[in-house]
């Protein structure tokens, strides 16, 4: 058995929607993969603009 | 039950939505007309994470784009903080500043057609490494200047302090004042790691294999590279260059007066009997190999290395020197009135006259014509087969 991580009722291991409150049920390690990506995604963005305010540091 | 959307089986009777599809049920159709239920679906965690997936996607595209508007602003020198980075911590590791330019690179199954294709390779493999190279405008004046003046198709001098490079240049530019015609062998001088931090000061490379080494020579044309290469340990240490040359080799090693710079008017002094060599064999450099070239050029490299070339002239300037001083020197005795390192011999006891006629003209940069008399014998017979060509 799961527990739905929207209504936190029961769900059987074969469900993909909750019987409850209709939502996907996905593994945790989806949750994590997409909150981890959002993480390193960020982290990229600020990354290049570091990246790139740097290169013209050490072009001067 | 079965759901009225997909019909699957095993959908229980106090279900609000079927556990295949998400469809709701009868009895799910009154659990949603609740606004409380709805209310507390919206709020769910699972909304809110799949929410996320959105924003996930935006973030990627907003993340392509700022890397697609930075790439076209900043081209290859967007990666420059890297390249720094990897220069400071490669100097911590190590303990001395180092050179990023790497003249051991080599390149394969690369068509190359004619002369200009061998030295556009070559230009290529270092202007790839120096965009980390300090931008020194008056630096990259002096290495221009080298390379017009005296056709060598790429210098190199990456981060040497510009009063070094100055008086690399003036080294070279006596060298080639003192033998005018030994243009268009050279194809780089360039400073670089040794493999060990004092394996030399500065060495000049006759031949080294760079692009289709391995390769076929009936499928691809090959280019060599002959080099001086400066070592980084030294030529970028302020440290080492503020000592003598004696804390380094022992004393009388070379010529009197030897500098760290004029170290390059020894190597100079190689390519000088390379250049004689190569053109008494009617060749002008070895960059370019073909098939119609490759045998020839592999069995002049064989014969020059044997010695036997700088024998001859070491033992003529020595005959000449031994009749007009009324002496009777041998080999050996002869080469180390000049220095010790033109003396030394290989592990046959012979004398490795190569190095007898760089320190001979290693002698001639520094006191022209109060060298000592064997450089005098050794750089007159040097001018007048470089004269006769």
């Amino acid at each position: 058995m799961k527990i739905c991580f929207n209504c936190q009722s029961d769900v059987r291991d074969t469900d993909k929607f909750c019987r409850n409150c209709g939502c996907p049920i996905e593994s945790n390690s989806h949750y994590i993969f997409i909150n981890v990506l959002i993480a390193f995604v960020t982290i990229a963005i600020l990354g290049l603009i570091a990246l790139f305010i740097a290169s013209y540091i050490i072009m001067k | 039950m079965k759901c009225m959307n997909c019909n699957v089986e095993d959908v229980e009777t106090d279900d609000n939505f079927c556990w295949n599809c998400g469809h709701w049920t009868a009895r799910g159709y009154n659990f949603l007309k609740d606004e409380t239920n709805r209310k507390m679906i919206e709020n769910g965690k699972v909304i809110k994470q799949n929410l996320k997936v959105g924003v996930l996607v935006s973030l990627l595209l907003i993340g392509i784009i700022t890397f697609i508007i930075m790439y076209s602003i900043q081209g290859k020198e967007l990666f420059l903080p890297f390249k720094y980075l990897k220069k400071q911590v490669d100097n911590m590791v190590y303990g001395y500043n180092t050179s990023i330019i790497k003249t051991d690179n080599k390149y394969n199954k690369v068509s190359i057609n004619d002369y200009n294709d061998a030295i556009n390779i070559i230009k290529k493999d270092f202007n790839e490494q120096a965009y980390i190279c300090d931008q020194d405008l008056e630096l990259s004046q002096i290495e221009y200047e080298i390379e017009t003046n005296y056709a060598i198709p790429k210098v190199s001098f990456c981060d040497i302090k510009i009063e070094e490079a100055q008086k690399i240049k003036r080294v070279i530019d006596d060298m080639y004042a003192l033998f005018p015609n030994i243009k268009g062998g050279l194809t780089n001088i360039t400073i670089t790691n040794a493999n060990t931090n004092s394996e030399y000061i500065a060495r000049f490379q006759p031949m080294y294999q760079f692009v289709n080494i391995n390769d076929d020579i009936n499928d691809y044309n090959k280019v060599n590279k002959t080099q001086i290469l400066l070592n980084s340990y030294y030529f970028l240490n302020d440290k080492m260059l503020e000592q003598p040359i004696t804390s380094v080799v022992e004393d009388n090693w070379y010529v009197k007066d030897a500098t760290w710079e004029s170290t390059i008017a020894h190597e100079l002094g190689h390519y000088v009997s390379f250049v004689i060599y190569l053109k008494e064999h009617n060749l002008n450099n070895i960059t370019f190999i073909t098939k119609s070239n490759y045998e020839k050029i592999d069995n002049l490299l064989k014969e020059f290395e044997s010695n036997n070339f700088s024998l001859n002239i070491v033992k003529d300037a020595l005959s000449n020197y031994n009749s007009k001083n009324n002496t009777n020197l041998d080999l050996i005795e002869f080469a180390k009135t000049i220095s010790t390192y033109a003396g030394t011999t290989d592990k046959n006891n012979e004398l490795i006259a190569d190095e007898t006629i760089a320190e001979a003209v290693h002698d001639y940069y520094l006191h022209k014509n109060n060298m000592q008399k064997s450089s005098y014998e050794i750089i007159t017979i040097l001018k007048s087969r470089l004269e006769k060509l």
